[in-house]
């Protein structure tokens, strides 16, 4: 079955025709090609596709594209403006926090998320990102990278 | 698979075919990505508004299906008369499910590790559906099975308003996102540290949530003691019969289920 949405991916409307069955991360990467939001264990587990919904750090594998007709998408190409590194990538970069990256995105989108909801203490941002996943064990580095951000 | 919306819960009427009811999504899509549902017809709820609010009234609360474990865990009424429920809801998957999971799809789903169905039990919940009130120890049948017939949804959480001490706890291989290994969720009327009632409900040890009447039953009327508290939780284990899989042994279910009743009645003194 066919349907026709519309999603708004960081302020830019896209009208786009998906399936059923395919989900927003599927529609993301296959159809808009913004392969930035990265598809890992595509059941919940891990957390590399989180995107932002509606102000809501959320999996984008857990949801229909269907179901996210009319919302409005922040996906990590939506993070920084005019090729300049939000202050949570510019953190990461700095602490190291990135291995082999493909955890890094949805690491990211979870502590964007808490900052604009102004949990802005390191428990809470340790808080955002639990229940992500990295292959590399780069647990350390990241937290150093939370650090960071929390001292500004 | 096909998908279908609705709007309002009068439109249930329209739905003619057998179909598996959409709120949250977060314990369907796995089944999705592994193929499972390929014939399956989804109707998504999720945009039903009058099933996302909750009222605090005199004697009751009532939590509309839809509102998500994120809200819940965030709700600061609820923390007072439904603390079990709160701590449950915190520890649902991850925070992005838990923003998008709801309290009627975890009742719905049934699942036995399901984490808000043992705190609805010592709540003493009832479950409301489109059709009719069903108090929360006649609602499950077994692994993933209620008594929800075709069309019949659940609408609303009903839980008396008691000023009653309940408490969750849970055991998983993790921290976070983890699938519960043993749960026990506890509420706790005392006067003077002696007990006038106790509930005790166990998670994830068998097809549904089972109570532990008989450790109910030898703690109402005693002291709240440390010695009480560990023959109770010693009476506790004994009644369930958790068995062997690929997540653990019911041996060591038993034991940390012994360990989990006397960490939660602790808390209660």
């Amino acid at each position: 079955m066919k349907h026709e949405i519309k999603l708004f991916v960081n302020d830019i409307p896209y009208n786009i025709t998906v399936n059923s069955q395919d989900t927003l991360l599927y529609a993301l990467r296959d159809i808009l090609h913004l392969t930035g939001t990265k598809k890992g264990c595509g059941e919940g587990e891990c957390g590399a596709c989180t995107v932002i919904m509606d102000g809501e750090a959320v999996r984008s594998c857990l949801i229909l594209a269907v179901e996210a007709d009319g919302k409005k998408i922040i996906t990590i190409e939506g993070v920084s403006a005019n090729g300049k590194l939000s202050r949570v990538q510019r953190a990461f970069v700095e602490a190291g926090a990135i291995q082999c990256g493909f955890c890094t995105p949805g690491f990211v989108m979870a502590i964007e998320a808490a900052l604009r909801k102004k949990k802005t203490k390191k428990e809470e941002l340790i808080k955002a990102v639990s229940g992500h996943l990295c292959r590399c064990t780069g647990y350390e580095n990241i937290i150093k990278a939370i650090d960071k951000i929390v001292r500004g | 698979m096909r998908f279908l919306k609705i709007e309002k819960l009068s439109d249930l009427k329209t739905v003619r075919e057998k179909v598996t009811f959409l709120a949250g999504g977060t314990d369907i899509y796995p089944l999705l990505s592994d193929g499972f549902l390929e014939n399956e017809i989804f109707c998504d709820i999720s945009g039903i508004e009058n099933l996302k609010k909750i009222s605090i009234g005199k004697k009751e609360i009532k939590i509309g299906a839809l509102v998500t474990f994120s809200r819940i865990r965030q709700n600061s009424v609820l923390s007072h008369y439904a603390g079990a429920l709160v701590k449950a809801a915190g520890e649902v998957g991850s925070p992005q499910i838990r923003n998008r999971a709801t309290i009627g799809g975890n009742v719905a789903t049934a699942s036995p590790s399901g984490d808000s169905i043992p705190a609805l039990f010592v709540l003493k919940a009832r479950i409301k559906t489109n059709k009719r009130t069903i108090p929360v120890e006649d609602f499950f049948m077994g692994v993933k099975k209620t008594v929800l017939a075709k069309n019949e949804i659940i609408t609303e959480i009903i839980l008396p308003k008691n000023k009653m001490f309940s408490d969750f706890v849970k055991v998983g291989p993790r921290k976070a996102l983890a699938i519960s290994k043993v749960s026990v969720a506890l509420a706790v009327k005392k006067k003077n540290n002696i007990a006038e009632e106790v509930l005790i409900a166990f998670g994830a040890v068998a097809p549904t949530v089972v109570r532990a009447r008989k450790a109910e039953q030898f703690l109402t009327g005693k002291i709240f003691s440390k010695d009480n508290i560990s023959k109770a939780a010693e009476i506790a284990k004994g009644e369930i019969s958790p068995i062997d899989d690929f997540r653990s042994t019911g041996k060591y279910r038993r034991s940390v289920a012994g360990v989990l009743v006397a960490r939660i009645l602790e808390k209660a003194i």
